[in-house]
Formats: C-alpha cells, structure tokens, sequence
C-alpha cells in the first residue's frame, strides 16, 4: 500500500491523539505532511519526531482556516490528501448545553471541516486527491449525554458524502472514518466535563476499546489509491459495536 | 384523534408560509390553541387572521428573538405548552465548493441551532409539565443526502439526530420527540438566503413520487396530529419518512 499512499497531505487537529497518530502513520509511509493544531508543545515535539511540518492555529478563529491552507501549499507546493480530524466533545445531554459549548462544537466540528474542504477542494481536484473526514459512532448511534457532539458528528458525517458526490466529476473522493468508544484520552474536551467524571464507556465485542493508530491505519487506507473505488464511504473503526447495538431499558 | 387535542396549546416555528402555515392552520382547524412564529409579520398577521392562531414574530437567526419568543409564546398560551412543531428553515441549492461561508453560517443557524435553541426552551416548559410533544419537520434530506442542496441536507441531517438525542433524554420526563422527514412537498421551500433567491426550490423540474403526486402541508399537518396525539403516545425517538414511497424507490443514477 505504500507506494500508493499520497505524497501530500495536510492533517487538522494533528496535535490530538487521533491526528497525531495519522501524522505519525502518513511520516512512516514517507508522504510529505503538514499538520495544523492548537497545542504549540505538542505541534513541535510531533513536528521534531516526524519531519512533518506544524502550522499553529485553532481553527475556531476568523480566518485561521485560510491561514492553514495557505501554509500548507506554500509548503508543500500541492495537495493530494486532507485529513479532517480536529475535532471537540462536550459530555452534556442537549438540555443542558450551553450556547458556548454548542457554539465550540459546531464551529469546530462542521462549520470548520466545510471550511478546510472548500479551501482545498481546487488543490485536491489537480491529481484526483482524498479528504478523509474523522466522524464518530455517534452519528450512527447519537448518545443522550453526548448531545451536541452527536448532532455535529452526523452533520459531518452528512457533509462527506454530499463532498463525495460533489467531488466525484472532479476526481476528489470523499470518505469518513467512524471511530467507536475510544481509549481514555482521546477527545477534546469542551468545559463543563473533566475527563475524569465520565464512567468507562461500554466494551466492543472486539474486548477492547478503539486505539488511535486503528483509526490511523484506517485514514491512511482511505486516502491511498488501494481505496480508489470507495467515496461516500463510512468505515467503522469501533471494534464491533455498531453490529453490537442493543436496545436501553430501565431496570425495574 | 381532533378531539383529544381540542384545547391543547401548540407552539409552531416557521409558520407564516409553506409546511408551517398549513400546520398552523389544521392545528387551529381542530381546536388546538396554537401560537406560531416568523419573520414576515404581513403573512404573520394574515395567517393570524385566516385561523384564529397568534403571531409572535420571530427571525429564527435572532437568537435573542428565539429565546423571547417561547417564553412570549407560552405566556400566550395559559402558562402551557403540550406541543412543539419546529418548521422553520431555509434552503439553498449550490454545491459546497461554491457556497459562502456566511451562508453556510446562516443555514447552521436557522436551520440546526435555531432548532436546537427552540428544543431546549420548550423542552425546559415540557418537562416541569412532565408531558408534552416535540415534533422536527426535518427532510427526506436527512435520510439521503439530497447533492444540489448540500448545506441544507448537512443541517438537516444534524437536526435528525437532535431529535433522536432529545427523546432519548426526554423519555423519562414524560415527553416524546419525533421527526417527520416529508420528501418533496408541493409548494416547495422558497426560504433562501437573501439576496440568493435563485437558490431557492425550483419546483417546475420535480417529477411525482411513485404515489402519484407530490407531498402537501396538509400530509405534514396530519402526521404532526397524528404524533401529537394520545394514539401514538408509545412512539418516541421515531422517523416517519413521509414521501409516497420516493425513499422506497430510490436508484443509483448516471452522474450529470
């Protein structure tokens, strides 16, 4: 597969766990990477590791999306993959969201991937390129203490196949991986829940929960020429638990 | 069914023109006490007239009017509220590629966080009632991504899985949520960002459901008082595609 794999990809949210390890799996198949993310620490000891290039920013700020992709093709001199995994989570059924923690994951989670994919959706169409969206399980099976959070995943996860679609007379395709419960630490989380209130998420039939190198082994296949015949596509990464889904009742 | 609801309030967003207007109208046709919302207050005043219903305006991107206007809306109503009907919404038909980024904006608000805001409010009266229902007109959009309206199918599709995550926590309180999700309804949504009105619902090119015809407002109007009344009172978290079999009967097609 690696021969295959593009030579230049540009990464949102590369400072979170699932970007920097699709960061880490794109460097180990040589592509050239440019990753962005609001963590300076983190940006510049993955940048130091891998070779890949950093460019700070959060992407809820006014014209910080622009700024990025201009960084990114200035570095890189051309565009054959994005990757969408920045990305924010907010523990809190609907009633209790606030205005600010609906407003940071809307922004974050759909207003900005539109963003990315409109600013490079030109620069992908020049060699038949790939955007790879990280969506969740959640916009398949939306979770009543994860309410805003999977809203947003589902429109994102609408928003990839409309891109597929849109992309296809252009040569671009479109997938999005869908991460199931993930390994302690993985999100961004938004204020009103430290990480530590939640009680552990339900176990996969797989036995374990999803790590961030499956979702990047995921995100490098979608994004290589092995998966030219999938666009519109959702690849779950959740070690079964979709198949798994079981109906909640109240115990008695 | 019309004569269990008689006498119960309704609170209807988007309901000066198209669905919501002929949701507004058979409510109030039924005996419902209905309040509704809008931003055009001469259709406001004149659907106001024709069925008896009050009009609060309301621009569903103002989210101060959002807020202002359940509480306005419930005042309106007696202090009560059994049911909520989200119909408010905007369209526009322009791939992602070529839409702005204000009036991707300006859908996500009206038709995503505006549904979202009016949720939470009615859903805050709801449950110290410890009953009522929350139906979302959503889209067969939302069901299958629709590619010449991208942004619309997007927060559409975000609205359904609000509806789903909103019963499953209203569940217990004694509140039911549901969605209706009507294909293409016959006079279609002219709700556009203005300024863009050629981004509107063209209509003219729609070809009839395998039933024969196009869906109504009236269509919509029965399902919503159907869901609202006590013959569905074990239906919640529900979808209720409602498109004379269009999303039954759909194929792949060549691209353009």
């Amino acid at each position: 597969m690696s021969a295959a794999t593009p030579r230049r990809v540009l990464v949102t949210g590369g400072t979170g766990a699932i970007g920097r390890a699709v960061v880490e799996r794109l460097r180990a198949e040589g592509a050239e990477v440019v990753f962005s993310g609001r963590n300076p620490g983190r940006g510049a000891e993955l940048a130091g590791r891998t070779g890949a290039t950093f460019v700070p920013g959060d992407v809820r700020e006014s014209g910080a999306v622009a700024a990025i992709v201009a960084e990114a093709l200035g570095v890189l001199g051309g565009l054959d993959g994005l990757v969408l995994a920045a990305g924010v989570l907010h523990r809190s059924p609907l009633s209790e969201t606030t205005d600010a923690a609906w407003d940071a994951l809307i922004e974050t989670n759909v207003v900005a991937p539109f963003l990315f994919a409109r600013a490079c959706l030109d620069s992908l169409s020049d060699r038949g390129g790939a955007i790879v969206a990280i969506a969740s399980g959640v916009a398949d099976w939306p979770e009543a203490e994860l309410g805003a959070y999977s809203v947003s995943k589902r429109a994102l996860l609408w928003m990839t196949r409309m891109l597929a679609v849109e992309g296809a007379t252009r040569g671009v395709r479109a997938n999005a991986v869908c991460p199931g419960h993930t390994a302690a630490g993985m999100g961004s989380v938004v204020e009103g829940a430290a990480p530590g209130d939640r009680t552990p998420p339900p176990v996969p039939p797989s036995g374990s929960h999803t790590t961030a190198t499956e979702v990047a082994e995921a995100v490098a296949y979608l994004l290589s020429d092995a998966a030219a015949g999938s666009t519109g596509a959702t690849l779950s990464v959740d070690g079964g638990m979709l198949a798994a889904l079981r109906a909640v009742r109240v115990r008695q | 069914m019309s004569a269990e609801v008689r006498g119960r309030t309704a609170l209807v967003t988007g309901g000066t023109s198209g669905t919501g207007r002929a949701v507004v109208e058979h409510l109030a046709e039924v005996g419902m006490q209905v309040a509704f919302c809008g931003r055009d207050t001469e259709r406001g005043a004149s659907v106001a007239a024709a069925s008896g219903a009050s009009f609060v305006r309301s621009d569903a991107a103002d989210r101060a009017d959002c807020d202002r206007s359940v509480e306005q809306a419930t005042s309106l109503l007696g202090g009560r509220l059994d049911l909520f009907v989200g119909c408010a919404a905007m369209i526009f038909a322009a791939p992602l590629g070529a839409t702005p980024e204000h009036i991707f904006r300006e859908l996500v608000e009206v038709n995503l966080t505006a549904t979202f805001r009016y949720s939470r409010a009615c859903f805050e009266v709801m449950r110290r009632q410890r009953s009522g229902v929350i139906t979302h007109v959503v889209s067969d959009a939302a069901l299958r991504g629709i590619h010449h309206i991208p942004t619309y199918s997007v927060t559409k599709a975000g609205v359904l899985t609000l509806s789903e995550t909103l019963a499953a926590e209203a569940a217990p309180h004694g509140v039911r949520v549901n969605a209706i999700c009507p294909g293409a309804v016959f006079p279609g949504m002219q709700t556009t960002a203005a300024g863009y009105e050629h981004h509107a619902e063209d209509a003219s090119t729609w070809g009839p459901a395998p039933s024969g015809r196009h869906g109504t407002g009236r269509d919509v109007s029965n399902a919503v008082l159907w869901l609202a009344s006590d013959a569905a009172a074990h239906v919640s978290g529900a979808t209720l595609r409602l498109d004379g079999a269009a999303g039954a009967a759909t194929r792949g097609v060549s691209r353009a």
